[in-house]
């Protein structure tokens, strides 16, 4: 029942991430993209727990949490970047 | 003791946080012991500037419905990003602000961001509004007397400032 | 077997939520209401996810790092939905809400 479970959540991960790529392509305007890229990655971390419960290993957290922290960061400066033109003050 | 670890709190997070990343063995023991006091010391002035917590359990308390109201506002949203698009009803609501501590502030920006269907995207000079997006306004008036009820009264009551 | 349960009841509705904020991102009209999709789900999507994972961990020695992750990214995605709405905000992205006159910075 786990296996099945495991198969449902990462065929509607694999789903969520084909939407967020659409969304990164299609636009229309930049802050949509870094929206979609913020969801990108949020789904990747959701993607590394499955696999760490499949393989029951946890090889894949330290991946996991890597993504998170620079996935934040990214997100932060392209958002800031888009709204004022410059990074840091 | 007051000296060498005015933030015990704080210091317990961050060793209790390199427990649970590192694991337990006397070389982490000692890792963690380490930066428990070393920390604390080294961003002294930045800690200053943070509202002491009035009565923890009430702190808990809130931390709990604000879990709680996590779990809502996503079956919330859920029902309105499934349903019909051209039904909802978006807008821009200000919001008085009415604690003036910036940490104050900013936990409530974070816990308005986590209610059913609103996001608040700006804040006035003066901290006195802030800009909320609302995916879905049935009423103004009870919408602000709702976060201001449900978050911004315990946060005066906790946090002293 | 309980155990098993619980993570599959969790892997499920963290993945459906994940997926229902994607889908969000995918279907909404404008940038802002596209905004509520992804900040909702990341909190309950990914916390539930990584609850499946602390739970599948028990068998061999229960490990709460996963909760890391979780309690870091309940505390940054506030953050970043505000900033990506002040980009928004600042370019006057077309909105289904009439964007306000002149907004706070």
């Amino acid at each position: 029942m786990l296996t099945a479970a495991l198969y449902i959540a990462f065929i509607s991960i694999a789903a969520a991430i084909a939407i967020c790529m659409t969304r990164l392509v299609r636009g229309p305007h930049a802050p949509d993209r870094v929206l979609a890229f913020d969801m990108l990655y949020t789904n990747t971390i959701a993607l590394m727990v499955i696999l760490d419960i499949y393989y029951s290993t946890s090889v894949f957290f330290e991946a996991a949490l890597l993504i998170a922290l620079t996935g934040f960061v990214a997100t932060a400066a392209f958002a800031r970047y888009l709204a004022r033109g410059k990074v840091m003050d | 003791m007051r000296k060498l670890c005015p933030f015990p709190t704080l210091s317990m997070a961050l060793a209790g946080t390199w427990l649970v990343l590192a694991g337990i063995s006397p070389l982490h023991l000692a890792v963690a012991l380490l930066a428990a006091l070393a920390i604390p010391l080294s961003i002294a002035p930045l800690l200053a500037m943070l509202p002491g917590v009035r009565s923890l359990p009430a702190a808990m308390r809130l931390v709990a419905r604000v879990l709680w109201d996590i779990l809502i506002a996503n079956i919330i949203v859920a029902r309105l990003v499934l349903g019909p698009v051209s039904r909802l009803r978006p807008a821009f609501v200000n919001v008085p602000v009415t604690v003036t501590h910036p940490s104050a502030i900013s936990l409530f920006m974070s816990m308005i961001s986590i209610t059913p269907g609103s996001i608040p995207l700006a804040l006035s000079p003066d901290a006195r509004t802030m800009l909320v997006h609302v995916l879905d306004l049935e009423d103004e008036e009870a919408f602000i007397a709702k976060v201001k009820e449900r978050y911004e009264r315990p946060l005066r009551e906790i946090l002293e400032c | 077997m309980l155990l098993e349960i619980l993570i599959s009841a969790l892997l499920l509705v963290g993945s459906f939520f994940l997926l229902v904020g994607s889908i969000g991102l995918g279907r909404l009209p404008d940038c802002f209401m596209r905004l509520h999709g992804p900040t909702k789900s990341t909190t309950l999507g990914v916390g539930g996810m990584l609850l499946a994972a602390v739970l599948s961990s028990i068998p061999d020695g229960l490990s709460l790092r996963e909760m890391l992750i979780a309690l870091f990214l309940f505390i940054t995605a506030p953050v970043s939905a505000y900033l990506i709405g002040q980009a928004g905000l600042r370019r006057r992205l077309p909105s289904r809400a009439p964007l306000p006159e002149d907004f706070p910075d």
